[in-house]
């Protein structure tokens, strides 16, 4: 009971209250505006620029240097942490799913958010290859670009919100095991630049991190930043809309299988839970992989720009709608399963949860509010971006599919957190 | 610096913004603040307590254990025959505090299981069941069996 009981829908056993419908028909209502009010008095000129930035006092940009060994060496330690687990019963108190489902995975997205793509410098996987493959290896494929890192994601959506005795040390520990020999494949053939766009979870880290208030310019210098600027350095490469779609997506489904519809259907359907599940996993990415060709298409058409090249330029402003999604989804597991799983790391089996600031209310707001606060810096990215992109007088009307479509995600998006 | 003026703007939008939804956020339906104001005083009582070494208070019992008779709040029943729960998966929406009775009889024998209560009860085939539990913890906890892998239904307390 134990591990299921962790996983019930992805994590947790506990799941959010739904929205009131006046919770959901504000943050709709708030989405709707918002897009209206950037369109109409948001800037006329491109102004987001990737090499903006001021520089970090000195001592700063030193002991970030200096952190480096220090940091590879932590990561290790944490794996070693992990690895400790799998040696002991596969039973409620054994922490490995808290750790690698909470404070990992969720955790993966605050930790980002807070201090940039901190996880490439702590991934053993990296600091193995920095090891061994001293060389640098191969040039990566042209057309590979972040679909290995798209592939990787998919496999672990899967493995949290599909995959059979998903919480249990075998099948969670056989997953990481096969994902770690095949970044350690990759990294031996092509170098430690295998991960930077191979690696799922750096993939994430570093699309997350952009958001963060420090990060490092195109010269390499660590600089305080204007978030919007970071994120509008992300260049269309192979395969980053399927990151993303896969990361919005995976999250919608996990909201989508607790609701009342979905949990009908699939009992109904007689099929067993992880052929339903997998299936609507494929469904709710697809879906939204099509909403987002088909508004960014229609995009650059309207705007007289390339319908081809479209997709691929705008994926930036989808990364913080994501980013909202999966700290509204998340945040009251992340808080409360994560206490516990330190808690059980340390051995106090019989700890009580801190739930004190997690309340009903609370919880909702957080949610709306993130979630409209992630529709508003989508839509100023993708209104930047579209004055770059398309001519003067096409600018606006170009611009009318993004605001649909990131309405669409938002209120698909609050509408699961009301259903499920 | 080009960028200081639509960044302040953008800014002082969000600001708006945020301090609009804060606003909408403290009044939802008339019917949920009652309930949310009751549960404020109770969130303190069980939780807070890093001093006090109260054993783990025991939210449930099953029915082999009869706890001192609680005036049962919500009292439910459900059947399951050839792996169809009688009535069908729904939502149950209570308050933070009120008793639970959950009675299930199945016509194999089964496993039920309150998710985030961490309570189970073994089924006997063709032989009510029930548990009982005061429903401390606030949020969505869903209530299934184990071997037919049915959710017989979601327990909202709010």
């Amino acid at each position: 009971m134990g591990p299921a009981d962790v996983l019930a829908h992805g994590v947790g056993g506990r799941q959010d209250l739904p929205l009131t419908p006046a919770q959901l028909a504000v943050g709709a209502a708030l989405a709707l505006v918002v897009s209206f009010v950037v369109l109409g008095v948001a800037w006329r000129e491109p102004r987001l620029d990737p090499g903006a930035g001021r520089p970090v006092p000195a001592w700063l940009s030193r002991a970030a240097g200096g952190l480096a060994w220090p940091l590879r060496v932590a990561g290790i330690l944490l794996a070693a942490v992990l690895l400790v687990q799998f040696t002991k019963p596969d039973d409620e108190h054994n922490p490995a799913a808290g750790l690698v489902y909470v404070l990992f995975w969720v955790g993966l997205v605050p930790l980002s958010l807070l201090l940039g793509p901190v996880w490439r410098r702590l991934n053993p996987l990296r600091a193995i290859v920095a090891l061994i493959r001293r060389d640098g290896g191969r040039p990566l494929p042209a057309g590979l670009g972040y679909w290995p890192a798209a592939a990787g994601l998919f496999a672990f959506a899967w493995l949290e919100l599909a995959a059979p005795d998903r919480a249990t040390l075998p099948v969670f520990g056989a997953w990481l095991a096969v994902y770690a020999a095949a970044m350690l494949a990759g990294g031996l053939v092509y170098g430690t630049a295998w991960f930077d766009r191979g690696d799922a979870f750096e993939v994430l880290g570093d699309l997350v991190g952009r958001l963060a208030i420090v990060g490092r310019r195109p010269d390499g210098a660590l600089v305080w930043r204007n978030p919007l600027d970071g994120i509008a350095g992300l260049t269309a490469a192979p395969g980053l809309v399927a990151v993303l779609a896969v990361l919005l997506g995976a999250t919608f489904y996990d909201a989508m299988s607790g609701a009342l519809f979905w949990l009908r259907f699939t009992q109904e359907s007689g099929l067993p839970a992880p052929v339903t599940g997998t299936l609507g996993l494929l469904a709710v990415i697809g879906a939204v992989a099509a909403a987002y060709r088909t508004a960014t298409r229609a995009a650059g058409r309207r705007g007289r720009a390339s319908a081809d090249r479209a997709p691929g330029e705008l994926a930036h402003s989808i990364v913080p709608i994501a980013v909202g999604y999966v700290i509204a989804h998340y945040w009251s597991l992340f808080v409360l399963e994560g206490q516990r799983t330190v808690a059980l790391l340390f051995g106090a089996e019989d700890f009580e949860v801190y739930s004190g600031i997690i309340t009903p209310t609370g919880v909702a707001n957080l949610q709306v509010t993130v979630i409209v606060l992630g529709h508003l810096v989508g839509t100023v990215l993708a209104h930047d971006r579209a004055l770059r992109m398309f001519p003067r007088a096409q600018a606006v009307t170009g611009q009318l599919p993004l605001l649909g479509l990131m309405v669409v995600y938002t209120v698909a998006g609050l509408f699961l957190l009301f259903a499920g | 610096m080009s960028n200081a003026r639509p960044t302040a703007r953008a800014g002082l939008v969000l600001a708006a913004l945020l301090a609009f939804a804060a606003a909408c956020g403290d009044d939802p339906s008339p019917a949920a603040a009652p309930t949310t104001a009751a549960a404020a005083p109770q969130t303190s009582a069980p939780a807070a307590g890093p001093g006090s070494d109260a054993p783990s208070t025991p939210a449930a019992t099953g029915s082999p254990v009869p706890s001192p008779p609680q005036a049962v709040n919500k009292d439910l029943v459900y059947t399951i025959a050839k792996r169809r729960a009688n009535p069908p998966a729904g939502r149950v929406e209570v308050a933070r505090g009120d008793v639970v009775r959950i009675t299930v009889t199945s016509d194999e024998a089964d496993q039920l299981h309150v998710h985030g209560y961490n309570t189970e009860l073994a089924l006997a085939a063709g032989q009510p069941g029930s548990i009982t539990l005061t429903a401390d913890r606030t949020g969505l906890f869903e209530v299934e069996t184990h071997k037919s892998h049915l959710v017989l239904f979601q327990l909202v307390v709010r």
